[in-house]
Order: C-alpha cells, then sequence, then structure tokens
C-alpha cells in the first residue's frame, strides 16, 4: 500500500522566480567556468595573496581572534593602538608636531578618550593645504601608495597609504565577507569607477580581472547596451558576489527585472558609496534573489563599517578605526542622535589621520547587534551635510526622502533640490525625452507638506542636469549648514505617499 | 581558522548523494533533492510558504480521516470535515492530542493505508514524561533528515563535515563501542560523540584533547554541557580548537550561555529547537533573531498562556506535515514559545519564533567536584521506571536529595528502588534521597518545565580537604 504523499510534489522550476527573499544557493555556472574559478581561489589567490598583501593572512587571523570577543577587549586593543598612533604622529609627522607644541601637550597627556577628543578636528580643508606636513618623516621605510579622494566636494584632495594600511584592509574586507559566505577568490562582479578610475587601473587589477575572478562594468556609462551586455556575461559567469555603487546596482537592478530573462543568483550583494535606502535595497534583493549588504568607507579611509546578515546597523571596524560622532561643539553625541562622524585611521602610519572629519552624518544605535559580534553599530549613514534641507523650524529633509515623492511620477527623469537660504528652494526637474508634462499639482501639493508652511519653493523644469565630475548624481544640495547634537532635532521620516 | 562556509562542497555533495546512501541504506536517497526543495521554499514569500502549508495540513487531515479509525471517530464526534476546512477555526474544533490520548490509542492512530510492520518505532525520548512509542512511515524518515540537514546548513553543518557532539541522551549512544564501529563513526561519518553524564576536570581535560585531535568544523551540543565545557576551555589555560560553529539543542539556550561559548569558541551560535516526536522543529539562522519555523514540515498553532511572567508566550501544539504512518494532529508538545512580531532579517519566507521556554534543568554539583548536568539524567532515568510518569529532582544541599513523582497505573514501592538505583550511577556518594509523592508536576510561570532544580551555587562546591573531612 501506498500512502499519499504530501510533500513529495515537487516543486516547479520557477519556484524561486519571483525572485524575493534571499537564498543561500547560487545559481552554478557551467562546469568549466566552476572548474575554473575553483583551481583560481584554491591554488592561484592563496599564491597572489601571498605576493601582494603579505601580511594580510596574518591580520585575518587577528581578527578572528576577536569576532566574538567582549566589547571591552576590543576597546582596550583600540586604545592601545590609538596611542601608539598618537606617540608616532608628535614624533614623525610635522603638522602634528606643530600642532602639539602649539596646544603646549605631550602625547602622555592624552590618558582617555576625553582627552583625546579634545584635539581639533582635521577637516578636508585643513588636509588639502597641510598634505605634505602630514606625511611622516619617517615614510621611507614604508611603500605609500598615493591615492585621491573623488571630486564630489570640489578639488580632489591627495593623500597616501602604505602597505600596511592595504593589507589591513584587505584582511578586514575578507572577514566581514566571510560574514555574508563569501570565499575569499570567489567570483566577483562589480559595477564600479569614478571615471578616472577605470583607465588608471593598475596592472594586478588587469591581471587579476584577466584570470577571471573580477568582472568590471563602468557605473557611469550605464547604457542599455553595455548592461545588457554586462548581463549577458554574468548569466553564463554566475558571479557569487556583486559589488557595486547603490546607486548604479539600483539601476542594473531595475534594468533586470524589466527584463527579465537575465538569471543573476550571487550569494551576496555588497554596495558602497552612496546611501543605500530600503527602497533600493529591495529592489536589489528582488533582482539578484539575494541578500544586500551595506559597506561603509571613504577613498581616505576604507572599511568604517560594516552590515552583518542581521542587518540591525553598521558594525563599526573598531580594530583599525576610531569612530566619533560629535555635535557642533565636537562634542560626542548619545546614541540615536545624529552628528559628524570624525574618524582616526590606526593603521595608516605613513600619512596619520587623528580626527578626521569625513563630513557624513550617522549616530549611533547603542545597542548590541543580535549576531553576537562586539563591533558597535552605527545606525544609518546619512551622507553629506549638505544633502540635508533644513527648515526653519529645524526639521532636517534628507535626499532619500524627496526620491520617495517622485516614485509614482515615471515622466521625471531627473531631479534636484538646492536651498540657498532656510527660506528659498528651488527644485530642478528633467523630464524624459519626448515628455513634456508632469503632475504639477500633486507635486507641489507633496512639497508644500514636506517643506511646512515656512519655505517658499521654485518648481523648474530643464533640459540637463549636469552629474557633478564624480558621477554621483546629488538629489539635494543645501547651503544652509544645520546644527548637529540637538536631540530634539527630527529627521524627516517617510510614511508613504497616503501620508501626503 | 578560515573563514565559515555554509555552502555545500565537493565532499559534502558526495557524502549527500554516494556516501550517505551507501553506508546508511535506503533512507538516506534522495535526500540532496529534498533539500534543494526546501532551499527554494525558504526563498519563497511567507504567503506562498502559507498557502502551501495550508494545503499539506488539508491533505494530512484528510488521510488522517480516511485511514486512521481514532481521528475518523474524533473528527466525527468535532463535527469536522477535513475535505470542507478553509480556516484556523475549524481546525481549532478538533480537540488537542496529549501523551494519554497517545498511550491509550496507539492501535487506533496508525494509518490502515500503510502495513503495521513496514512503520518504523520511532526511539521516542520524554525528557520530563514517560515515552511513548511512535510510528513512523519510511518516506517521512527521508523528510525529516532533509529538514535536519537543510537547518544544519544554515549554520554551515553539511553531511561530511566533522562535527564534536557533547551529547547528553545516552540512549543515543553504543554503550561499549566495539573498534569497527568508533573507526566507522569517526573515520566514516566523520563525527566523534562524547557523553556527558557526569563532568569533571579529568574528563573535560581529555575531551579537549579531543577537541584539538579531531579539528570538527561544528560542536552539536546540549548547551548546559557545552558551556561548562566553554568554561574549562577558557580557564584551563591551555590552546584549544576553534570550531567555525556551534549548534545547541535539546534545551532553551540562555543568553549568558551563547555569550560564554561565543566567546570561549570565537564562533557563531546557532539554537535548534525539535523534539523526539517530530525531530527538528525550528532553527537559527544567521541573523540570529530567532529561530524559524519549517512550514512544509510542521503547522504550529500558538495558544496564548494566562498569567506568564512575559508577555506574548504562547504554548504551542504542533502538527506534523510529514509523518503519514501515524499522524499527529496538533499534539500538545509541552513546550511554550514566543512568536515573533516582525519578520527576520534574513529574509526567508518562515515563520520565526522568538524563543523558546522548554525544559529547563540545573546542573548538579557534588562533593567530590564532579558536575552532572541535568539533562544527562532526562532520558536516562526516567525511561527506565514505567511505573513513573513524571519525576523531578531537586537538590536542596551537597547531599540531600529530593525528588517528587507523579505515580503511573502501575506503580509500585519497587519502582522507587530502581529510580534510587539508577540515580547512584550518576551520584555514587552517599547521599540522602527523600521521595514525595504528588499528584501533577506544574510548570513554572515563567513557561518553563523544570525537571532538575539545584539549589547548590557553584562556590560551595570546593572539593572538601581530607583533613576536615576525616
Amino acid at each position: 500500500m501506498k500512502a499519499v504523499h504530501a510533500t513529495q510534489t515537487s516543486l516547479s522550476k520557477n519556484a524561486s522566480e519571483d525572485g524575493r527573499g534571499p537564498g543561500r544557493s547560487a545559481a552554478s555556472p557551467n562546469m568549466l567556468i566552476a572548474l575554473r574559478s575553483e583551481i583560481f581561489r584554491r591554488c592561484l589567490y592563496p599564491l597572489l595573496l601571498k605576493r601582494w598583501r603579505p601580511t594580510a593572512q596574518v591580520y585575518l587571523s587577528k581578527l578572528r581572534k576577536y569576532e566574538f570577543a567582549e566589547v571591552e577587549s576590543i576597546e582596550t586593543v583600540q586604545w592601545t593602538k590609538l596611542q601608539a598612533l598618537i606617540r608616532h604622529a608628535a614624533q614623525n609627522v610635522p603638522y602634528y608636531r606643530n600642532l602639539f607644541r602649539e596646544h603646549g601637550i605631550q602625547p602622555e597627556d592624552i590618558r582617555s578618550r576625553q582627552d583625546f577628543a579634545r584635539l581639533p578636528i582635521l577637516s578636508k580643508a585643513t588636509l588639502q593645504e597641510a598634505c605634505n606636513e602630514l606625511l611622516a618623516d619617517d615614510r621611507h621605510t614604508k611603500s605609500g601608495r598615493p591615492n585621491a579622494s573623488g571630486g564630489s566636494t570640489g578639488k580632489p584632495v591627495q593623500f597616501f597609504q602604505d602597505a600596511a594600511y592595504w593589507d589591513q584592509a584587505h584582511a578586514w574586507q575578507s572577514f566581514v565577507e566571510s560574514w555574508w559566505d563569501i570565499r575569499p577568490g570567489d567570483r566577483t562582479a562589480s559595477l564600479w569607477g569614478a571615471d578616472r578610475d577605470i583607465p588608471e587601473q593598475s596592472w594586478r587589477e588587469r591581471l587579476y580581472g584577466e584570470i577571471g575572478q573580477l568582472r568590471v562594468c563602468n557605473a557611469f556609462a550605464l547604457n542599455a547596451a553595455q548592461m545588457e551586455r554586462f548581463a549577458k556575461m554574468l548569466v553564463g559567469w554566475q558571479p557569487q558576489h556583486v559589488i557595486g555603487y547603490a546607486s548604479a546596482l539600483e539601476v542594473f537592478a531595475k534594468f533586470l527585472a524589466e527584463r527579465g530573462e537575465f538569471r543573476i543568483r550571487p550569494v551576496a550583494v555588497k554596495t558602497t558609496a552612496d546611501i543605500l535606502s530600503e527602497e533600493r535595497r529591495r529592489i536589489i534583493e528582488k533582482a539578484f534573489g539575494c541578500p544586500v549588504y551595506n559597506f561603509y568607507g571613504s577613498r581616505e579611509i576604507n572599511n568604517l563599517a560594516v552590515e552583518c546578515p542581521a542587518r540591525l546597523g553598521l558594525h563599526v571596524n573598531t580594530l583599525s578605526r576610531h569612530i566619533e560622532i560629535v555635535d557642533d561643539e565636537n562634542k560626542a553625541v548619545p546614541p540615536g542622535v545624529p552628528g559628524r562622524i570624525v574618524i582616526t585611521d590606526l593603521t595608516n602610519y605613513f600619512m596619520p589621520f587623528l580626527r578626521y572629519e569625513i563630513e557624513d552624518i550617522g549616530s549611533w544605535t547603542g545597542t548590541p547587534c543580535s549576531c553576537g559580534r562586539p563591533f558597535p553599530l552605527l545606525a544609518k549613514i546619512w551622507g553629506r551635510s549638505s544633502d540635508f534641507i533644513v527648515t526653519p523650524e529645524g526639521k532636517l529633509i534628507h535626499s532619500v526622502f524627496f526620491t520617495h515623492l517622485f516614485y509614482d511620477m515615471p515622466d521625471v527623469a531627473l531631479f534636484q533640490v538646492n536651498q540657498n537660504d532656510v527660506h528659498n528652494v528651488e527644485v530642478q526637474l528633467a523630464l524624459r525625452p519626448g515628455t513634456s508634462e508632469y503632475p504639477e499639482s500633486l507635486l507641489r501639493k507633496r512639497l508644500r507638506q514636506a517643506f511646512g508652511p515656512n519655505i517658499s519653493f521654485k518648481v523648474q523644469v530643464v533640459p540637463k542636469i549636469d552629474r557633478p565630475p564624480s558621477g554621483k548624481h546629488r538629489f539635494t544640495v543645501s547651503s544652509v549648514r544645520p546644527s548637529w547634537g540637538r536631540t530634539d532635532q527630527s529627521i524627516e521620516q517617510w510614511t508613504g505617499v497616503e501620508a501626503l | 581558522m578560515s573563514p565559515a562556509k555554509a555552502r555545500a562542497s565537493w565532499l559534502n555533495r558526495a557524502y549527500i548523494g554516494l556516501v550517505n546512501p551507501a553506508l546508511n541504506g535506503k533512507t538516506y536517497l534522495g535526500i540532496g533533492r529534498r533539500v534543494r526543495e526546501l532551499q527554494q521554499l525558504e526563498r519563497m514569500s511567507p504567503a506562498q510558504n502559507r498557502s502551501r502549508q495550508w494545503q499539506a495540513l488539508s491533505r494530512l487531515l484528510q488521510h488522517a480521516y480516511d485511514s486512521t479509525p481514532f481521528y475518523h471517530e474524533r473528527f466525527e464526534r468535532a463535527g469536522v470535515r477535513p475535505a470542507v476546512m478553509e480556516r484556523l477555526e475549524d481546525l481549532q474544533k478538533i480537540p488537542v492530542l496529549t501523551r494519554e490520548d497517545i498511550r491509550q490509542n496507539l492501535d487506533g492512530m496508525w494509518s490502515r493505508r500503510f502495513a503495521r510492520e513496514s512503520l518504523r518505532q520511532a526511539a521516542t525520548g520524554g525528557t520530563t514524561d514517560t515515552p511513548v512509542p511512535l510510528l513512523r512511515s519510511p518516506e517521512c524518515l527521508t523528510e525529516k533528515l532533509a529538514v535536519q540537514f537543510h537547518f544544519n546548513s544554515w549554520a554551515g553543518m553539511w553531511p561530511g563535515d566533522r562535527v564534536f557532539m557533547l551529547w547528553g541522551a545516552q540512549q543515543d549512544l553504543v554503550p561499549d563501542p566495539s573498534w569497527r564501529w568508533r573507526f566507522y563513526e569517526r573515520y566514516l561519518m566523520r563525527h566523534v560523540t562524547a557523553p556527558t553524564s557526569v563532568l569533571n576536570p579529568e574528563i573535560l581535560e581529555s575531551y579537549r584533547r579531543l577537541l584539538n585531535d579531531f579539528q570538527p568544523k561544528v560542536i552539536y551540543a546540549y548547551p548546559t554541557p557545552l558551556t561548562i565545557f566553554c568554561e574549562y576551555l577558557r580557564d584551563c589555560g591551555r590552546t584549544y580548537h576553534y570550531p567555525r560553529s556551534a549548534i545547541c539543542t535539546a534545551e532553551p539556550l540562555l543568553p549568558q550561555q551563547r555569550q560564554t561559548i561565543e566567546q570561549t569558541l570565537r564562533c557563531a551560535v546557532f539554537e535548534h529547537y525539535g523534539s523526539r516526536d517530530f525531530g527538528m522543529v525550528a532553527a537559527e539562522c544567521e541573523a540570529h533573531q530567532g529561530m524559524h519555523l519549517n512550514p512544509s514540515a510542521v503547522f504550529v498553532e500558538f495558544v496564548p498562556v494566562e498569567g506568564a511572567e512575559v508577555d506574548g508566550l504562547h504554548e504551542i501544539l504542533v502538527t506534523d506535515l510529514l509523518n503519514y504512518g501515524m499522524p499527529l494532529i496538533r499534539y500538545r508538545i509541552n513546550d511554550c514559545a514566543m512568536p515573533a512580531s516582525a519578520p527576520c532579517a534574513c529574509g526567508r519566507g518562515f515563520p520565526l519564533i522568538k524563543k523558546i521556554a522548554g525544559r529547563t534543568t540545573d546542573n548538579f554539583y557534588l562533593a567530590n567536584g564532579n558536575v552532572v548536568p541535568g539533562v544527562a539524567l532526562t532520558n536516562r532515568v526516567i525511561q527506565v521506571c514505567p511505573g513513573l510518569k513524571k519525576v523531578q529532582v531537586i537538590q536542596n544541599t551537597l547531599s540531600d536529595f529530593h525528588i517528587r513523582y507523579v505515580p503511573g497505573p502501575g506503580f509500585s514501592a519497587s519502582d522507587l528502588g530502581l529510580l534510587g538505583s539508577k540515580l547512584r550511577v550518576f551520584f555514587p556518594d552517599p547521599l540522602q534521597w527523600t521521595f514525595e509523592e504528588v499528584p501533577e508536576i506544574e510548570r513554572e510561570r515563567s513557561g518553563k518545565t523544570r525537571f532538575c532544580i539545584s539549589h547548590v551555587k557553584r562556590n560551595e562546591t570546593t572539593p572538601v580537604p581530607e583533613e576536615t573531612r576525616a
């Protein structure tokens, strides 16, 4: 006798095609690619790593040691490293030598984090001016590599990082990627490229790409033809890891969803550089059918914070970065209150930055993560201070909020909100080619609701909105500086179209 | 230590497809396919999973109604027609199934669509209660294994990975293994087992050496013995191997225990919840925000518990959607859980429960420095005394034990003697035992059932020096 079998019913092949929630199982490419990449991962990658990042493996095992340590123990390590860096800066770096002499401080005087927090903040402007004075005297003992920050704020800033910095950066990246089940040397597809990066790829990167573990698509030339070419290639190649700018990945994800024929199933997607709004996250997760993790770093100082699978916030890289969030008086803000992010890089001895203001806004969650890792959590990175529109009542409206206003207006191709002073805002719209209409009264109603009664705004249709040289489009540009650290300050939350 | 690897390697695939079926028989055939199906299910939306689950439930009810005398009569009496069942309220008309029901209606519960001899008797436990024999169809064993493999894969454990098991349940262990069995277990099945009925520094040291020799990828253990082991590892000052993940099961994992294990073994800890009657029911994913139920394996109802210490505590009633040989419908498993309000960050379409308040056991600390984890007793002591229905062991001082018991139908005074002699295996020193007959052992207000209660704190247990003893 045979029983009725409830669960033996085979699932249809398209069961997971809806692409909702992430699954751990990546799609596999054909045998040859799988074999080649397995050989690369197991044989070639360790050799290349040994050659190019000789100490990365050592740093990685140190990181693993602290993966589930107590909070106090990683803070002790951090403090020891910080003290060593302060001593080095006071001894070998002309800028800090002078600074310490001017203020009459000895490195031994800095006995606690409170003492350290009284040091002046290093701004981007100072970095530009004092670039040469920030280089350590003993730099001839290290091999520094020049790097330049994105020109999104104006002219690019040049700075240097040494081999130890890069080794540790690599170790941290492998470390966090293992949280997401990405192995070192996995096939990686990347939507990348500030314009100047692409031609300047080093021969190592080009070789690495040639051997077959990295495929790059220029994020700033994302037209349909190029995306199609890239998507077609990825379908056969099935990368395990997809990385890229959040905005570029969103464009690519929308393209994939629209076409529907390209099935790319990586294990994890890493987004950087742009703000990852919940909307964006959903779109990308849906298109790739895997979890999306936010990675916070900048060119000057990479690897600041990163999400774990619990995604309750971004884990700070406590072991090699010291992150403070301060208000306008340079005092630390309590958890939950947004403030300016100030960073000290504990690994760069070539050109040390003490208390560098990265010009991003963030806040602490103040709670431990469910994953059990001791690294403290940043709640959210809000991007630049000038991304916020400030209303006379002290309300802050972030650019992500405005993107919601335009979600159901497909004819608006691009917009930009410019604030010149507290009472005047200008909204520029670029319409999709071939259209000349948009729901004007609806938009005005929504904007009035968002801005409140005390702001007068103009809506203007322009033929084209220029992208800045870095390629990152800025939805809001405000010249009004909000004051940070006020606990009563609120960031406007999106509550859905109905609310408007 | 290389990073955690949750994806199956070629070796794991070989174990799933070839080694396991070849060595362990037919039950292991087709598990790989089934696990892949489960991986597809977890990607579906919660709504899709719910509707599939409801279909499976209706099928099971129809099957039970058609082929088992017990359920036929029960449904008739409750006025339930599986064919026209549409809402949860209809299901709730069916009375709750208790252990007592099963014990009394054993013969009416197995499905007549199966030959009686084709059904397998499950090694059921019963941690606080006397066991009942459950029957299972051979097909459902495969499916239950697949569910378990799938849950394990979230913690990076696949067949073929080296597993170190710190195991409390004596009946799962081979009492006096031959060298052939040891070879099979260690080199073919690639797991080693460390029994935890008695733990003292010498035994723990030998386990540390075993851990270092074997270099397991995963530790699979009862949480309390594992915590004791971790405390030993932490304080012994010698080196030890770090696994990539630790899976705790059989008892609720306390936050303090989780922290100790994470910090000592430097790996993520995953809690699994299962019972001997159902196999694995729920497991934690890598987001660690609670445990996911597998909706294709069980249908779980939550009944609010009144007067509970914590808000949102529910008693759970489980319906086994896999076992057609002897359907268990709305079975009271005697555990409490908190359903999660928010979905899990991992995005799986499986429902989430926040925590299980199940049976908890304390450790017994003895005068000679030995530690006897309460879990070691649960399966061992109760099952051998057929006359006792429920037992609770309370340690008042180092040598003073109090036992509360609920007598069963065939109770006689010799049962107490038998119980005493079984307990003396664990507690060799002269101890004072007192027995008390009680009508019922109540669940605590926190929702926990406590089988072993110890009022002795750890620091009182420093061994007494010989001179003073004399």
